[in-house]
């Protein structure tokens, strides 16, 4: 079990990454329910990562549009898109107490993106619940531990 | 520009963000539960970014647990939703 704190309307959370056995990085996320995919920049993964190497293994691929907004009408461009590649992790810790295993974050290269946001690939396996009067988000990897909490919440406020 | 300040005070994340908004910071943490931490470094600009995330990585090489926090979208005048293709 884990909560995140309100911060001014945006709720986050620590994470660990690790490609392999070996931690790679740390990150905040910005728990976005509007978001498909788990995305970052790069250079926040690993400082090393190269897009030819990505080009050269063929990894999957999205774009992820609506993001950039910018002045004329020239959509048949294309410049507003940003691309990410797929990053598969052996391990996503989030916050001390949620491991999850074999998921994927996608990284682009693009210098105008630069935030990290945690999309609904990753959310659709955790459970989670929005606490009105504490404005607390709670998220669970299973619906026993999250009942458990929100009946101990219940309780406290009789 | 990549700012190192190396606070020793601890703040709240949110109270730091607005102290430095569109920036991306630097904080040392204690556990990844934290909501708050030591400011290390702020980029100003995207051409710092990456030098942020080189001070990240050099951290946690030693083992110290930093995390980058503030979040911006450059290059648009303004964020629509998200979808993906």
């Amino acid at each position: 079990m884990l909560f995140t704190v309100s911060d001014n309307g945006i709720f986050t959370v620590n994470c660990e990454l690790y490609i392999l056995e070996k931690r790679n990085a740390v990150m905040q996320f910005i728990i976005d329910t509007g978001a498909a995919i788990t995305c970052c920049r790069a250079k926040e993964l690993g400082i090393n990562l190269k897009e030819e190497e990505f080009i050269a293994s063929r990894a999957a691929v999205k774009y992820l549009n609506g993001v950039l907004k910018e002045t004329g009408n020239e959509y048949g461009k294309d410049i507003y898109s940003i691309k990410f590649y797929e990053v598969k992790m052996k391990k996503l810790k989030l916050g001390t107490s949620i491991i999850l295993t074999n998921v994927s974050v996608w990284v682009t290269f693009d210098n105008r993106f630069y935030t990290c946001l945690m999309g609904q690939d990753i959310l659709d396996k955790l459970y989670y619940m929005h606490w009105s009067n504490t404005r607390k988000l709670f998220i669970a990897d299973n619906a026993f531990d999250l009942k458990e909490y929100i009946n101990c919440m219940l309780n406290q406020r009789i | 520009m990549l700012h190192i300040l190396n606070q020793t005070d601890t703040k709240p994340f949110h109270k730091v963000k607005n102290e430095f908004p569109y920036s991306r910071i630097l904080m040392r943490i204690a556990s990844l539960d934290d909501g708050e931490g030591q400011l290390v470094a702020v980029s100003d600009s995207s051409d710092s970014d990456d030098d942020l995330c080189e001070k990240l990585h050099e951290f946690l090489e030693k083992d110290i647990l930093c995390v980058i926090i503030g979040s911006y979208v450059q290059g648009g005048e303004g964020n629509a939703i998200y979808s993906v293709r």
